[in-house]
Order: C-alpha cells, then structure tokens, then sequence
C-alpha cells in the first residue's frame, strides 16, 4: 500500500476514534461518578439513561458508516438536470432554501443520471450542512458543461464558510467534516455515491466561494 | 471555597457537557458552550476561573481558542480534553499556556485532581495578589508623604513615565527615601503584577555581583553547587533596583550596559542566551557625572541609566513635609508599641529646624526611640534633645527657643583612650541621659537588662537615682 493509502487510512482511523471516544467518555464518566458517592435515585436513573444514549450513539455513528458500504449502483434514466436541481432546494427548510441561489444556464436540459441518487447526494450536502452554526452563510448551485470531457458539472459553492481546515485529498473521510456537517458522514456518502456510480467528487471553489463539485 | 471558582466547559459533544456539568457542579459554578467561537465571549463576561476545552471544536478549534487566551492574555487556567492523544498537539496546547492535558476517555478521577490542584494554584495566586496590592498600597504614590515643591516635582516627572520602560535614576543622600521610590515607581507601574527585586551594589563583595545580577549555571566557579537564577532574570517583566549604582566595578558596569542594550544576557558558566524584559531604576548617593569624569563611571553606561533623572531633596529643603512626616511616624510607633504618646509644639518645631542630616531614615529613627523610651504622654524639646545626643549626631538644629541656630561643632580633639574606657564612658553618658532608668538605658542601646548588669558590673558603676526621661 502506498504512503497515501496509509495516511488515509491512519486519519480514517483517527476520525472515528474521535467520534467513538467522546461517548465512551460520557459512558466511563456516568459510571466512575456511580461510585463516587451514595447516588440518589435520580441520578442512578439519569446514569442508565446516559449510558443507554451514549451506546446508542456510537451504534448510530457505526451504522452510518456500514450503510454507506451497502450503496448499490444507481439507473441512470435522461433527466431533466434543472427539475432535480429545483426539487432538492424545495425540500429543504425554507429558511434554509432562501438563502439558496441556483443557476443551471450552462447545463444541458436533459442528463443521463439515477435522479434519485443525485437528489439524495445533493440533499447530503445541503440539509447536512449545519446552517444554524454558520449565520451568514449562503450557497450558490451552479450547473454547466466544465466537466471532464465536456461533462456536466454541479458545484455547490458556500460562502461565509471557511473550508480550509479539511484539507483537499481525504476531506470526504468520514467525521472529517464534522465541523461544518452534522453527522460528519454526509460527504462520504456522496464520495461513496461518485465512486458507484462513476461521478467525481471534489472539493471547488469560484466566485470568491469554496465548496463541492460532483462531475456526472 | 471551590463554590466561588467559575469553570466553563466547551465540548461540542452534549454528553460530555452533561457530564462534567454533573461531575463539578455541586463544587463549582459550572457554564457551558458547545462552540469554539463561543468561548472568548463567554470568558469575557463569565470571568471563569478554570476552562476545560476540547480541540475539535466548531467555529473555531480548539488551538485557536487557547492562542486567542494567550494573546489577550485572558486569565483563566486551561484543561485540554480531546480525543487525541498526539504529541505535538499536546505540546502545541502546553506551549500556549494549557494547565494540563487529558485524552477522553480520561478518568474523571484524575481530571478532579487537575481541578484541585488548579484551585490550590488559584488560591495561593489570589493571596500573592492580595498581599502585592496590600505592599503596593503603600507604595501608591498618593500614600508617600510629600506635599513640598521638590516632592511634588519628583511626582510628577514620575507619572508620566510611570508606564514606560525608561530606565530612571534616583539621585540623592543616604536616607532620603531612594528605595521608597524606587518601589513606588514599580507599584504604580503596569508591571506591578510582575517581581520587584532590588541589589545594592555597595553592599555585595564584587566578585559575587555578577552571579547576583545574571545568575550562574552549576560548577560555573568553586562553590557554585546548583544553578542560581540572577536579579536580571527573578525581576523579568518587573523592576529591578540597583541601589548605590556608583559602586559597580568598570567590569561589571560593562555587563550592565551591555544587558540594558541588547536585553539579554548569559548565566555565569552558561551559553544559553537568556532575553528579559526587566525595568532598571538606579540609584546613587555619588554624583555619577563627577564619577565619569574621574574615569570611574562609564560615560555610555550613564547616559543609558540617566534617561529619566529624579533628584530626591534633603529633609531639611522640604520643611513643608516634615509635620507629615512627624505624625506619620508617631502614629506609626504609637501603634506598633501601644502607646499615646504626643510631642509639644515646641518639640515638633525644633525637629523641623534641625538639619537631620541622615535624613527621613534619621527622623524615622528618633521619633521610634521617643516612642520607646520616653514615658511620659507628651514629648518636649529637651528629650528630642537627648535622644539626639544619644546617637551622637554632631550637627545642631537651630534653638526651637531662641530662634537662632547653634553653632557647629568643631570636631572634638580626643585622646586615644581603650575599648574599655570608651564603652565605660558611654555607658555612663546613657545612664546620665536615662536618668539612670537601668531599663530604659539598656533599650536605648539595645542590650538585654542581664547584660546591663553586667556590664555596670564589670566597670563598678553605681546607679544612684532612678527617673524618667
């Protein structure tokens, strides 16, 4: 294995010991205070609850992992890109919506894509982004024909955001975006999508803005 | 007590937060953020006392947050809880001022003695505060008895370099309060949270100077057992004092100078270049341009400590301070001996005419033996007169009574008479002055009454009568 499929691997590794550690911390804390002093019934109660949660968390973040690896191929079908495009800004909050500007001017009327598929990957991007922490941010959604080899790119550029912490080459890993994402597994799923489904998945900027870029 | 210390904790993650919110908030008054950017302004208007920070944090990371502390110099004591346990970021946090630093899942054991010792640390800190505030109070320049022009003068050129780096040199005779000033320079300075240390350069034997000011390294010369941190380096970020500063060798003077303009130096035996930001305030009874002259003093050297000069007038040329200066002292004594006592009116004006030629540490020195010996409600011209004799000083004031001064003595032609015969001499004087009071005379000269025995013993002196002073 190369030096590079080492480093991924080591920081794929540190991601999700973060992501583990933090409940266990909780789980071996609940308990070290357990025996700490004579625990009223209430505080035995909230410690199962506590230890209960906190398994269930890192069973949560496990299984957001596996289900990414279950991801089967998607149908590609002629699709109306801009109708796509349209219907993921719909289903977001509207406040998060509005501030969403989309132009797909550039892009051809039909594509040859699992609708399904893009919709959910660009629903990753935009409804796991936390928009709450992040007042001032905004996205823009430009669709055209800069791909590769004239193929349709969708950029989805942010701005009032600073991307720069999460590196260019792995910032897909799994928790490695989990400053600016929910879940923190959002972007690999969209990775493993690409990966599936023959797509590039990237880290793009333009228009003073940084953000994602999926060539289809 | 550990109910007054404030702790803020920023974990992204809530079971963390509950956690430790849990663990400390029967002790401690406990806030939580789940943000980095969150942090500063939390601190700002929490004023916590303790942070227990993780690294992964949104907003800003943790690192980030700990150099903001570090740049405003925020005073909060910093825990690191993160999931990594990479040594770099550990020695990252530590460098940037971090307390301690646990990887989660850490034993919430051990995080409880953090806390404790940080809470110890805290509280001895606060003491040190208290006890500087409490010497810096009476050093504030409002507490320093000087109402006279010359006084008022030196205050004033004082405040308004306070809070620069200037070197000053305080010029002035033995016992007009250089040190006091000295000290009050760095109280009311914005370094007064830093180490005031000061040397006197005539009273260190020269080849030991050097290892006082810079400090030596172990086995830098015979003797030199462990390594010994020098007054340059105990003072950096406060003042350092160098008293009677005529009295550095040309050597030493050269070292000086060099320290004062490069600002770093080496330990005695080292080779490592250590930097220190340390205030000079100099002082000197000599008159350093007359000691340039004579080669004796570096004329660079001088011209690099006399950036701010202060001259410190004689007792004598500040009339106007002496009542102040009368009554602080009484009452300063009167307290510190339970006494009452009072001096006349006459009393005070011939203390206020004499020339005090050892200045305020004279005056302090007189008013205390009154206080000690006299005993009496009130003080009269005739025992100021006595105690005065009884130092020996041999520069008259002016007659309180007859408004005129005396005249000064001639320096008495005395034979050369034994140890013996001047200490039995003596004696006697001091009984004559203390009305023969065995108590009182052994005070005076500060010898125990079993001594005093001894001594009248010794020399066949017989106590006659027994009075007051």
């Amino acid at each position: 294995m190369s030096d590079a499929g080492y480093d991924i691997i080591e920081r794929l590794i540190r991601n999700i010991s973060h992501e583990i550690k933090n409940p266990l911390t909780t789980i071996r804390g609940y308990a070290q205070m357990l025996g700490m002093k004579p625990c009223e019934p209430d505080f035995i109660e909230k410690t199962r609850k506590m230890v209960i949660d906190n398994v269930d968390l890192i069973d949560e973040r496990m299984n957001a992992l596996y289900d990414v690896f279950g991801l089967e191929p998607g149908n590609p079908v002629n699709t109306d890109l801009a109708s796509v495009l349209n219907a993921v800004v719909g289903q977001l909050d509207p406040a998060i919506a509005q501030r969403i500007s989309l132009d797909a001017t550039g892009a051809p009327r039909e594509v040859g894509i699992d609708p399904g598929q893009l919709t959910r990957a660009l629903g990753l991007i935009l409804n796991g982004f936390c928009w709450e922490n992040f007042p001032s941010a905004d996205a823009r959604i430009l669709a055209d024909r800069s791909g590769e080899g004239k193929g349709v790119a969708v950029r989805i550029l942010f701005g009032g955001v600073d991307f720069s912490d999460m590196g260019s080459g792995s910032f897909y890993l799994p928790f490695s975006g989990k400053k600016h994402f929910r879940r923190g597994t959002e972007l690999f799923e969209v990775f493993a999508m690409s990966e599936k489904n023959g797509w590039r998945f990237d880290i793009a900027s333009g228009e003073g803005r940084r953000g994602f870029l999926l060539v289809i | 007590m550990e109910g007054e210390h404030k702790i803020l904790i920023a974990d992204d993650e809530a079971g963390v937060r509950e956690l430790l919110t849990d663990l400390l908030s029967g002790s401690f008054n406990v806030d939580a953020v789940d943000r980095g950017d969150a942090v500063l302004g939390r601190l700002a208007e929490g004023n916590h006392d303790i942070l227990i920070l993780d690294l992964q944090l949104p907003g800003m990371n943790g690192i980030d947050v700990l150099r903001a502390i570090s740049e405003k110099k925020t005073r909060v004591m910093v825990v690191i809880i993160t999931a990594s346990n990479n040594v770099e970021t550990a020695i990252t946090t530590m460098k940037l001022g971090a307390y301690d630093y646990l990887v989660k899942p850490f034993d919430t054991d051990k995080l409880l003695v953090i806390i404790k010792n940080i809470v110890e640390k805290l509280e001895l800190e606060k003491e040190v505060d208290t006890l500087r505030e409490q010497v810096g109070e009476k050093f504030r320049f409002r507490n320093i008895i000087g109402k006279s022009p010359s006084m008022l003068r030196v205050f004033s050129t004082l405040e308004r370099v306070i809070d620069t780096d200037s070197t000053i040199l305080i010029s002035g005779d033995s016992g007009t309060g250089k040190e006091i000033i000295a000290k009050a320079i760095h109280y009311n300075s914005n370094r007064k949270q830093f180490p005031f240390r000061s040397l006197d350069c005539s009273t260190i034997p020269k080849d030991l100077i050097g290892s006082e000011l810079f400090g030596h390294e172990k086995g830098a010369f015979t003797g030199a057992i462990s390594r010994k941190i020098g007054k340059f380096e105990l003072a950096s970020k406060g003042t350092l004092f160098l008293d009677e500063i005529g009295n550095l060798s040309i050597d030493m003077q050269a070292k000086l100078l060099r320290v004062l303009q490069e600002k770093e130096f080496e330990r005695i035996g080292g080779n490592q270049i250590i930097r220190v930001n340390t205030r000079i305030v100099a002082a000197t009874n000599k008159d350093l341009r007359e000691l340039v002259q004579q080669n004796r003093f570096r004329e660079d050297l001088y011209y690099r400590l006399n950036v701010v000069p202060v001259y410190l007038p004689l007792l004598r040329d500040r009339k106007e301070d002496m009542p102040l200066f009368i009554d602080h002292f009484l009452r300063k004594y009167n307290q510190e001996y339970g006494r009452t006592l009072n001096i006349d009116i006459k009393a005070r004006i011939f203390l206020t005419e004499y020339r005090w030629p050892g200045n305020v540490r004279q005056l302090e020195n007189v008013i205390k033996r009154l206080v000690l010996l006299s005993t009496g409600q009130s003080v009269d011209t005739e025992q100021v007169k006595a105690i005065l004799d009884l130092e020996g000083s041999s520069v008259p004031a002016v007659d309180a009574e007859a408004g005129a001064p005396d005249a000064v003595d001639a320096p008495r032609e005395r034979k050369i008479v034994s140890l013996d015969e001047m200490e039995r001499d003596y004696l006697e004087r001091a009984l004559e002055k203390f009305g023969y009071n065995i108590s009182l005379t052994a005070k005076a000269l500060e010898i125990s009454r079993k001594t005093m025995h001894n001594k009248l013993k010794k020399y066949g002196i017989v106590i006659r009568k027994t009075t007051g002073v």
